[in-house]
Parts: C-alpha cells; structure tokens; sequence
C-alpha cells in the first residue's frame, strides 16, 4: 500500500519537472511547479513515517512547509519586481536579469 | 479505503497535471488548490491528520492566496493566454520517461510490501494516542526540533523582511536617492568654480 502512496510522489514530482521545464511563458508556473515539487517531497515524508511508526517524518514535513512559504514569499517578489521592470513575465529573455 | 485513495490520487495526479497543462494562469492556481486539498485528503486517509490541516491552513489559506493575489495584480491583459511550450518537448518528454522508470526500478517491492493502514490501525492500538498529541509530544520534547524551529522562525522573519524589502518603492520627500541619469549628464558647466579669498569665504 506504501507503494501506491510513493509512485503517486513519483508522478506528482515528474510533472512537477515537466512543467518547470516545458513552460516558456510564464514566470509564475514555475514557482507553482517547484510547489508540487514540495509537495511531492512532502508524501514521501509522509507516508514513510506512518509505515515505520516514526513521527520524526512528519515533524519534517512541517519544516519543509515552512521553507517552501518562505520561498512563495521571496519568488512573488522577484516575479512582481521583473513585472515591474519589464512589462511581462516571460521567461525568455530572463537572464537578463543577471547582473 | 482504497477506493477513496484512487478516487484522491486521481484528483491530485489529474489537477497537477493540468496546473501545467493550463493557459490561464488563474485557471492554474485554482487547479493548484485542488491538488493541495486533494493531497491534504490523502494524508488525513493514512492518519497523519495533522500534517494534512496543516497542509489545508498553510497551503490553501496562505500560500496559494498569496499566487492568486500577484496573479491578479500583474495584468492579465499583457500576460498572453496563449502558453508557450518549449520547441524541443519530446526530448524532455523522454527524459522525463527515463527518470520516471528510473525512479520506479528504485522503489524496492519486497521491503515495502507491508500494508500502510494496517499500519496506522496497528499505531493506534500501540500508543493509544490521537495523531496531533503524539506529534506535539515529540516535536516539544526533542531539543533538535527546538533548535530547527529556532531556524525556521528566522527563516520565516527573513522571508518578510526580504520580500517586504524587494517590493517596497520609497517615494519618501527629502530623501536624497542617486540618480544614473542625472549623475552621467552633468558637465563642466554645471560645475562654478570660485576663487576664494584668504579669511573670506564665499559670499
């Protein structure tokens, strides 16, 4: 039954890969991406702790939660700063941004 | 309970799925709240409650609140409906194939081959214990988990500091701000040189 729970994380983690590559357009999937990537991280966490009896597991779980909020927080930011700089937030052009 | 699994795992696999797949980024954010409650659900189902509420009160009350906000915010107008997808994506599709099978092949079948709510009943009958008393308990107990949420409330206070820090325009008056432009036109004529007598002063 673990299994069933692993290979959804595996699939879950391939798309989130998918989109964080195939997408040309927009900034924002990106970061939605990376969240699905987390997420994904988050039930191998999960479902790893409840089979070996292991509460460890999930107090990680909660930490990776946290660091994910925090890197939404900081991602919004730069996206609305490259917005405001550039009118769009295409990601082609983007390495512009390098100093 | 199995059946509530698939049922779960359809709408988060399929939700994700189409949180990429998706033209309209608000269309994708709304699919990305499906997929949090989706899987918020299927951590309730192997009785890690507390975790899946956490997922529902941090992800869907928060974080995805906050996507929605700078979605709206920049204008849907300029962002152009039609998304672009990269040129070369069967290459990525086959080596997003590889990595799948190569994942797969790790999962080692034997090891794993016990029975996760057989487990969670099994957990119950040992501790006698709701999910979040024996969470809370071990969190508040382990000195190294006091150490990592000191880490992570600074982290969280850098994380506001920093994006409050990117965003804000300071348009305060009488705040002397350098400006490129005007430093680079300046010329000798902008310049008055004065000869200064002894014990004088300019005037």
């Amino acid at each position: 039954m673990i299994l069933h729970y692993l290979i959804l994380s595996v699939l879950l983690f391939l798309v989130g890969l998918t989109g964080l590559i195939i997408n040309r357009k927009n900034l924002l999937l990106i970061l939605m991406s990376v969240e699905i990537m987390i997420l994904a991280a988050n039930f191998n966490f999960v479902s790893f702790s409840v089979v070996n009896f292991d509460i460890e597991g999930q107090i990680y779980s909660l930490f990776v939660l946290a660091s994910a909020a925090v890197e939404a927080s900081i991602g919004l930011a730069i996206v609305l700063l490259y917005f405001r700089q550039n009118k769009h937030i295409e990601v082609e052009n983007i390495n512009s941004m390098k100093g | 309970m199995l059946f509530l699994f698939y049922f779960f795992a359809f709408v988060v696999f399929g939700s994700a799925t189409m949180v990429v797949a998706s033209r309209d980024p608000i269309h994708s954010v709304l699919f990305l709240v499906a997929t949090f409650i989706g899987s918020s659900s299927l951590f309730i189902l192997i009785g890690a409650e507390f975790i899946g509420l956490l997922l529902l009160v941090i992800y869907v009350g928060a974080v995805i609140i906050l996507f929605l906000f700078v979605v709206m915010m920049l204008d849907i107008d300029i962002i152009s409906k039609k998304a672009k997808i990269s040129s070369n994506w069967p290459i990525i599709m086959l080596i997003m194939a590889l990595l799948g099978a190569d994942l797969f092949l790790f999962i080692n079948k034997e090891r794993l081959n016990s029975n996760i709510f057989n487990n969670i009943s099994a957990e119950r009958i040992i501790n006698n214990k709701s999910n979040i008393i024996e969470f809370s308990s071990a969190f508040y107990s382990n000195i190294n988990n006091l150490y990592n949420l000191e880490v992570i409330g600074m982290l969280l206070l850098l994380g506001m500091i920093g994006s409050i820090f990117l965003v804000l325009r300071n348009k305060r008056k009488g705040l002397k701000r350098q400006s490129d432009l005007m430093q680079k036109l300046r010329n000798r004529s902008s310049v008055e040189l004065v000869k200064v007598n002894f014990k004088e002063g300019i005037k």
